[in-house]
């Protein structure tokens, strides 16, 4: 398998050098008028301290992130997003570029059954998460474990759950997304309460996409079908092997 | 320290034109000297910790900035100033700063936001000029 990605990738990760390709994506972003100029509005809108102390504009730096992700191109948005990394510094970036503190943190958890049911009852909400669940629904049967077989648009679909489920990086030491909110407070509705949970932890369809688009060059990812036939090779390699 | 000398935001093609003719040290057509004489906006790619404000932080950010000329004398109120100045007819004016010529300065702005080594983000307002103009 190795010889294969490294094919695609040639001093990628896999270098001598010690890269933060988290790094490179926010100055890739920075000399790109368009991704500089949102960035800088949504950091701007989800830092403001609002007139309670010590608190942020929710709402107004949701709708900034929603901003960046539909309006930037996604060779930026992605990379920054989805970069690789092999560190706590690149991973915390990785982590911190939407903005924890302001776009989802609470001090609690809620239940993820009133984060989906608060979902369901606004308009964008709800149709990205019907876009979510229909472009990155798993599959046992797909070599590249989504039914829709298209990264591209599980990709697109994450990405636009930012700004209103905002799913994200759990800790700076794994690749695990789930959205901010706990099943433990959910009494007999626990199955259906996982269920919603298992879409961002357990979803193969997912795991695999971020997979390959952390380690190609997203931008790949999403214009080309090349890859998502290459990855297809590689993981019947895998399987194989 | 500048990671790249100034460019412009011309066309590619452009930009090696004028190397071509900046290596080969050959005087420079005419549409180049004008356009590098105009006050407009310049770019530099910097990293956030030579900004000189403070910040530390490994990303590189555009800070562009305005440089060039500015037609002289536009206004009686310049011409009167120059006459003055160039006459030294009023010798207090001497110890003044006083420009008799229109400058080429910021006319609108940016912000520019970026994460920290410690991760903490931080917009820095009106860091980059976003449009130049003589201005006086």
């Amino acid at each position: 398998l190795w010889h294969l990605v490294l094919f695609y990738f040639p001093g990628s990760e896999f270098g001598m050098t010690p890269v933060n390709r988290c790094l490179d994506a926010a100055k890739a972003c920075n000399v790109a008028e368009v991704c500089q100029k949102f960035r800088t509005e949504y950091v701007s809108a989800c830092i403001k301290p609002s007139v309670k102390p010590g608190s942020c504009n929710r709402a107004k730096c949701n709708k900034a992130l929603r901003k960046f992700f539909d309006r930037v191109p996604p060779e930026y948005t992605h990379e920054l997003l989805f970069c690789p990394c092999t560190d706590t510094a690149c991973a915390e970036r990785r982590r911190q570029t939407i903005v924890p503190a302001c776009s989802y943190e609470t001090k609690e958890r809620p239940n993820c059954l009133n984060l989906l049911q608060s979902c369901k009852t606004d308009y964008v909400c709800r149709s990205r998460w019907a876009q979510f669940q229909y472009n990155c629904q798993p599959s046992t049967l797909s070599a590249t474990g989504c039914k829709q077989e298209n990264y591209g648009a599980c990709l697109l679909s994450y990405t636009g759950l930012i700004g209103t489920i905002t799913p994200n990086y759990l800790d700076n030491s794994t690749s695990s997304v789930a959205p901010w909110c706990s099943c433990t407070t959910s009494g007999n509705q626990r199955g259906q309460c996982s269920n919603f949970l298992s879409y961002f932890t357990d979803n193969t369809c997912l795991k695999l996409m971020t997979f390959f688009c952390s380690i190609c060059y997203v931008s790949l990812c999403v214009y080309s079908t090349v890859l998502q036939q290459g990855a297809g090779g590689i993981l019947m390699n895998f399987k194989e092997n | 320290v500048p990671l790249l000398s100034p460019y412009s935001i011309w066309h590619e093609n452009s930009i090696i034109e004028f190397e071509t003719y900046f290596t080969l040290g050959l005087p420079l057509p005419r549409r180049f000297q004008r356009s590098l004489d105009d006050c407009r906006l310049r770019t530099l790619l910097l990293q956030v910790r030579d900004l000189g404000l403070g910040y530390d932080s490994e990303e590189t950010v555009l800070f562009k900035y305005c440089s060039g000329g500015c037609p002289r004398a536009r206004t009686n109120h310049d011409l009167t100033l120059s006459v003055l100045l160039q006459k030294s007819s009023i010798p207090a004016l001497h110890h003044e700063r006083i420009y008799s010529d229109p400058c080429c300065r910021p006319t609108r702005y940016e912000d520019v936001a970026f994460l920290d080594t410690s991760h903490q983000w931080h917009k820095v307002e009106k860091l980059s000029a976003s449009a130049c103009g003589c201005v006086g």
